[in-house]
């Protein structure tokens, strides 16, 4: 199944209440391209609302049938998760919780994550110097887009998964 | 400062639930270059989570700056009140739906809950549903999710659903 990205439109009524629509793209244009897409097929949908058309996003989807070891492991749980606090050259604290915590990366008689584990530093190196691609270094951020530079903790920890029982 | 762009991978257990993480990233980068990003971000994920991931994605906040849209929601204006739109495809039995929020009730054919296909406005979405957009260098042309271009309007009519 060929993949295809979304743009997304939030809209929100007199009341402040906001509800979404979707309108999906194939792949093969620019974020220059799709941008400009975007803004016009906005403006034909705020001519026939009476909302306002509150927030645009594009979600490209990315192809990773290329990963190895992608696998569900036995026992595997999206509640156990690997919480991460990073922080920024400013002290802003940036978390991020992976789901299936892997019990041989945590550190005996703790819940701290094993950060000498080859597989945990790769991750965290990738956090905190970045990853290069063609042309740059892509450097993980906070929501402010100023960059990550250390790690603060990693543990385990539990999160609901959301799934009702 | 600019607001960062949302890589978010999706996981899946062996129960069969689901979850997902987010990574912030600056903007400034092409898709290509986040796609790089993404993967070899998301192998550091596989090899350390013992869950699968099922999905990875890129999301970037549009600029609607500077558009001549409704400055605010009118008075009768309702997340409920939906255009339900249905189009062909170029591939048989595929088919994409979608529900516009806060549809104009002035676009409703009177008497009836179908939506007036002849309004200039709703012409003018059809079209470029149907049709795409141009833009610079080519024509976006919309699709179903599964990537096969829309062709015509299948259905068109007012529906009330939930807030969503």
């Amino acid at each position: 199944m060929a993949l295809t990205n979304e743009i997304t439109y939030t809209l929100e009524d007199d009341s402040g209440d906001s509800a979404t629509t979707g309108v999906n793209v194939p792949t093969a244009f620019s974020l220059a391209q799709f941008t400009e897409f975007a803004r016009a097929m906005a403006g034909f949908i705020d001519d026939i609302v009476s909302g306002l058309v509150a927030r645009a996003e594009l979600t490209v989807n990315i192809d990773l049938s290329a990963l190895t070891g992608n696998t569900v492991g036995a026992g595997s749980d999206v509640q156990e998760i690997n919480s991460y606090q990073f922080t920024t050259a400013a002290g802003r604290p940036v978390s991020v919780n992976v789901p299936g915590t892997d019990e041989t990366d945590v550190s005996a008689g703790s819940d701290e994550l094993n950060q000498l584990d080859t597989q945990q530093a790769a991750f965290v190196n990738a956090m905190v110097n970045g990853i290069a691609v063609t042309g740059g270094t892509i450097q993980p951020s906070d929501i402010d887009s100023e960059d990550i530079t250390a790690i603060v903790y990693a543990r385990e920890s539990a999160r609901a998964s959301g799934k009702r029982r | 400062m600019a607001l960062a762009v949302a890589v978010r991978y999706d996981f899946i257990d062996d129960k069969g639930d689901t979850s997902f993480t987010k990574i912030r990233v600056p903007t400034g980068f092409s898709i290509a270059q986040y796609t790089e990003f993404v993967q070899a971000m998301g192998q550091f994920l596989a090899n350390m989570s013992a869950c699968r991931i099922t999905g990875g994605s890129v999301t970037f906040t549009i600029d609607l700056s500077g558009l001549s849209l409704k400055a605010a929601a009118a008075s009768v204006a309702d997340t409920f009140q939906k255009g339900y739109f249905a189009f062909n495809s170029a591939a048989t039995g595929f088919f994409k739906r979608l529900r516009i929020p806060t549809f104009n009730e002035a676009k409703v054919s009177a008497g009836s809950d179908t939506i007036n296909t002849i309004d200039a406005d709703v012409a003018a979405f059809l079209g470029a549903m149907n049709s795409g957009i141009v833009v610079t260098g080519g024509t976006i042309q919309p699709v179903t999710e599964r990537g096969h271009d829309l062709t015509s309007l299948s259905e068109a009519r007012e529906v009330f659903r939930r807030k969503r």
